[in-house]
């Protein structure tokens, strides 16, 4: 490694992006960002929203590794909402509505704050070999060189908009797309996908008679996503709920001949659990009143997000869709819904750390991916842009672990499996959810968070000391007997609450207060999520097993007859691979790991 | 490889009833010199892999397949004896296997030998385990589809009830009680068709375990004498109690003369770890470890009609006269074993009833993986150690 600052240069400037240059930075890097807009930079192309169902478990991680998303979340939050309350700790999903322009502010403040140089521009094509990459070209002509690049153009890369019957390249609305840079990686061998995502459109708030519409309320319990935010009262908007109509719901369907969806312009897939409106009311004709979230775009914001009307019908069925709904009769749409086509790697295209199949120091996040979300983009931009860091200074580049992330879960699953439709992250994805919960984030990044050399040294310090608490509050547990049990044992059972426990401990602050709340979780879920890690390992140590000394999978005991025909025609050459093929399920893999398992025993039957 | 020291076993490998040929199956050391004694050829003529067709002892005119030690399915030297499938040939073959020194094969026992050599994995004991014992009990299917759609219904819940109105964790929970209800509906169909683990009788001699043994046979199907050593040979009867059927063993007492130490010795060899001990003694002394050790054991005081003093705590006292104990006896024997299908759904009940208090208290979560242990003990049970020995136990004679 030279004297000098290895430079890492991040093509894109979205939420991917943004955390990209940052850990880069954090890492003692120097950082430049190519984005064409420098104005809008982390700007919510979608809902005004961060977090969620084990989306803001990640937004904890990604804070918990030393990244932006939380810290300039929680100081633009609009609205403070923790989902899922009564569903379980495991599950619950710290979500806030944001105020989108002073979010684009805040994360553009904090790339100044680490130095890091912003450069519009539109990237047309990597100079160098794949092997290594010397420089990224611009459309303006000029070159930056680099040691290390980061391509995070999200829907830019070779995106394509439509509404109606009208498309035009683009990556968002208003925005111009890069198929210079698409085109230079297919020649480069790697191979994309497309898919497909959209968005709805947005009304003036004055227009909509809110008056008439069901108010969504934030949840009582206050927190925050950030270790480092300050607790305090933030002036709070408020969310709107309405449904649709039928009409609204014909209308659609009677228009359906001009949608980009159904007239077969858009070939790309999309995302199952963000349909179209479109695709709602055609795949659930016997369904009426679809949820319509009305969601402010900022603090006193003019305009409102429509929240479940992703559509890319013609302007004029817009309208008269969103006119339909209750209290929208003379609502304004200020921007349209539209769709957009995007190109994304393909499974097998990028490894665990997110390099690029076969090069010395190209990296991926974000959408090109195959992700969808701000949360998933940003985690897998920190990754990218540390590791990127890390080789450029020949040190280590880091793997987040499945059974401790959803970052490691999302990570395994891209590489694994690969993405058939726009990845999100669900709580059901973690086998060990009952661990990977919003309270202990810090504890589990730990391990990640030395691997990627990403955090300030003011976190580092201030983890160590909830660390040392959590210290004294477990040695507490164990110590202390209560009827002959200890604390621990006794947490176990499960009518007994972290209340129940603290009234035999002394009183102490909150921060032991909620550290105490996650040892007794732990305590709780202790059986659970040993056997989720027990089950991992054992299937870890398959996964690299050759399946080539399996000539005839037809005589494979319990495998379907879908599995047989598939790994015929594909002849995967290892359990993981076979792992990633979609017909192959979970029981399959079974069979092949007891089928590989025999194999050592020579044997007759006669 | 040098053959595993046991003694030499045979059995019909093919249904009984009429066929066109029906196979014997005979395996342990001196299964090929048995063969060529009954089928009058020179010794060594079935030593290794061959075939020699001719006459055996009059009975039939057969086909024998040798296979020799490390080669053959069990491991073991083992002949293969194709005779005709007329109804009896296949029994008169057996029976002068069984005069030459052959003893019947216990279900399952081919191939647990062949497990034992290292010719099988358990996996594949398992495999054959399930192919052989059948089709699936009616309603196990529906039982995991249903609890298929209670995961379903619970990631859905999780995911999406509270904004998206998909999914609900009522019906989620509407589904783990109809669930639980078709679990134990299983369980108590699976427990009518099971057969219990075997219960020994044991201890000192002439403590009373003949007239016990007969109370519960309700026939006097042992040799009941006063005279100490009576029961050497240790009888067996399957018995219905309850409706589900026991195998109940009369043993040799302890502490008797030579005969009666080398019979007991016997019976402890042929034990396994499922199976429950009666220990009965009017003294009330405490067994000797080896016999019960990890063992389901009642601890049976006996001739209480005869003997004074107190019973002592954790004994039950017990008359064959007077019928005193013979009920707690009788519930002990029908007690379900630890590892039966029946268990397996008892346990998957239990875990869904689990299920549902955590989501009656609100954490779907850990609801929701309840409801996948469930669902996987009715997949993975079979998978335990233990289980190897259970899926051996339920299997086809010689397969």
């Amino acid at each position: 490694m030279s004297s000098r600052k290895p430079l890492i240069v991040v093509i894109g400037g979205g939420h991917a992006g943004v955390e990209a240059a940052l850990a880069a930075a954090a890492k003692g890097a120097r950082s430049i960002l190519v984005t064409p807009d420098p104005g809008k930079i982390a700007l919510m192309s979608c809902n005004p929203s961060i977090g969620g169902i084990a989306k803001g478990t990640l937004v904890r991680e990604i804070d918990a590794l030393g990244g932006s998303m939380g810290l300039s979340a929680d100081l633009t939050a609009v609205q403070f909402r923790m989902l899922n309350m009564k569903k379980g700790p495991a599950v619950w999903g710290p979500r806030v509505q944001t105020d989108v322009r002073q979010y684009c502010a805040q994360q553009k403040r904090r790339l100044e704050e680490a130095s890091v140089e912003i450069v519009p521009g539109i990237a047309k094509r990597l100079c160098g070999s794949n092997e290594k990459i010397e420089s990224v070209l611009l459309e303006d002509g000029s070159e930056i060189k680099g040691d290390g690049f980061v391509i995070a153009a999200g829907t830019f890369l070779g995106g394509m908009l439509h509404r109606g019957r009208r498309s035009w390249p683009g990556g968002r609305r208003g925005d111009i797309s890069s198929f210079a840079l698409e085109r230079d990686l297919r020649e480069r061998v790697f191979h994309v996908k497309r898919f497909k995502t959209g968005t709805s459109p947005r009304v003036l708030r004055r227009t909509v008679d809110v008056s008439r519409l069901e108010v969504q309320a934030p949840t009582e319990l206050d927190f925050r996503f950030s270790a480092l935010s300050r607790r305090g009262t933030a002036s709070t908007e408020k969310c709107w709920i309405t449904r649709t109509t039928e009409e609204a719901e014909d209308t659609v369907r009677a228009n359906l001949k001009d949608s980009p969806l159904y007239t077969g312009r858009i070939t790309g897939k999309g995302p199952r659990y963000c349909p179209s409106f479109e695709d709602k009311v055609t795949r659930f004709p016997e369904r009426t009143g679809h949820p319509i979230h009305l969601e402010p775009m900022g603090r006193r914001s003019r305009v409102m997000y429509l929240n479940g009307l992703s559509t890319s019908l013609p302007e004029e069925i817009q309208e008269r869709t969103v006119r339909s709904l209750p209290g929208f009769e003379n609502a304004v749409i200020s921007a349209y819904g539209y769709s957009v086509e995007y190109s994304f790697l393909a499974r097998g295209e990028f490894a665990s750390t997110l390099r690029m199949r076969g090069t010395g120091n190209l990296y991926a996040a974000g959408q090109i991916l195959g992700t969808s979300g701000y949360e998933e983009a940003a985690a897998a931009g920190l990754l990218a842009g540390a590791n990127a860091a890390s080789a450029a200074m020949g040190e280590e580049e880091a793997v987040p672990d499945r059974m401790k992330s959803y970052l490691g879960v999302m990570i395994d699953d891209l590489v694994s499996r690969g993405a058939e439709e726009p990845y999100r992250l669900f709580s059901s994805r973690a086998e060990n959810r009952l661990y990977l919960r919003q309270d202990n984030a810090d504890e589990r990044m730990e391990q990640l968070a030395e691997a990627t050399g990403t955090r300030s040294p003011g976190r580092v310090r201030a983890y160590a000391e909830r660390k040392r608490l959590r210290g004294r509050i477990r040695n507490a547990m164990l110590s202390t007997r209560v009827d002959g049990i200890t604390l621990e044992e006794l947490s176990r059972r499960p009518e007994i609450t972290a209340d129940d426990i603290a009234a035999y401990l002394p009183a102490s602050g909150e921060e032991y207060r909620n550290l105490l709340a996650t040892e007794v979780l732990n305590a709780k879920y202790s059986g659970y999520i040993k056997r989720a890690e027990r089950r991992h390992s054992s299937r870890e140590r398959f996964r690299e097993v050759s399946l080539r000394g399996i000539e005839d999978y037809s005589k494979v005991s319990s495998l379907s007859i879908e599995a047989v025909q598939a790994l015929e025609r594909v002849m995967p050459a290892t359990v993981r691979e076979a792992e990633g093929m979609p017909a192959v399920r979970e029981a399959d893999l079974e069979a092949l790991i007891l089928h590989l398992m025999k194999a050592d025993v020579s044997r007759e039957t006669p | 490889m040098t053959c595993p020291e046991s003694d030499l076993i045979a059995a019909a490998a093919t249904p009984p009833g009429a066929s066109a040929v029906a196979v014997v199956r005979l395996s342990g050391p001196g299964a090929s010199e048995l063969v060529e004694d009954l089928m009058d050829l020179p010794r060594g003529r079935l030593k290794g892999m061959r075939r020699k067709v001719g006459d055996f002892a009059g009975v039939d005119r057969l086909v024998a397949l040798s296979w020799p030690c490390g080669a053959s399915y069990t491991g073991e030297e083992m002949v293969d004896l194709m005779c005709h499938g007329t109804p009896g040939t296949a029994e008169a073959v057996m029976d002068l296997l069984i005069e030459g020194g052959a003893r019947p094969a216990l279900p399952g026992e081919f191939t647990r030998r062949a497990w034992q050599a290292g010719r099988i994995t358990a996996l594949d004991v398992l495999m054959l385990s399930a192919r052989y014992s059948g089709s699936k009990p009616e309603g196990r299917k529906e039982l995991e589809e249903r609890l298929e759609a209670l995961l379903v219904e619970a990631e859905a819940a999780i995911e999406f009830e509270e904004e998206h109105d998909a999914g609900s964790a009522g019906a989620f929970t509407a589904l783990l009680m109809s669930s639980r209800e078709a679990a134990e509906e299983l369980a108590r169909t699976a427990e009518g068709m099971e057969l219990l683990p075997r219960a020994y009788i044991m201890g000192p001699v002439n403590s009373g375990k003949s007239t016990l043994f007969n109370a519960l046979v309700e026939e006097r199907a042992a040799v009941v004498s006063s005279e100490p050593g009576t029961t050497r040979d240790g009888a067996e009867r399957t018995i219905e109690i309850n409706g589900r059927m026991v195998r109940l063993c009369d043993t040799a007492g302890t502490g008797g003369d030579r005969l009666d130490t080398e019979a007991l010795q016997i019976a402890l060899g042929g034990m396994k770890p499922a199976d429950r001990v009666i220990w009965m003694d009017r003294k009330q002394e405490d067994p000797p470890g080896s016999m019960v050790e990890r063992r389901e054991t009642l601890l049976v005081a006996s001739q209480r009609d005869r003997e004074d003093g107190e019973t002592r705590a954790g004994w039950l006292p017990l008359s064959a006269v007077t019928g005193e104990g013979l009920k707690e006896v009788r519930e002990f024997l029908a007690r379900p074993g630890e590892e039966t299908p029946s268990s397996s759904y008892r346990k998957t009940a239990a875990q869904l009833e689990r299920a549902g208090k955590a989501a009656e208290a609100g954490d779907l979560a850990l609801a929701s993986e309840m409801a996948k242990a469930a669902l996987e003990e009715l997949n993975v049970n079979l998978r335990s150690g233990e289980a190897v020995e259970r899926a051996l136990e339920t299997f086809c004679v010689g397969k």
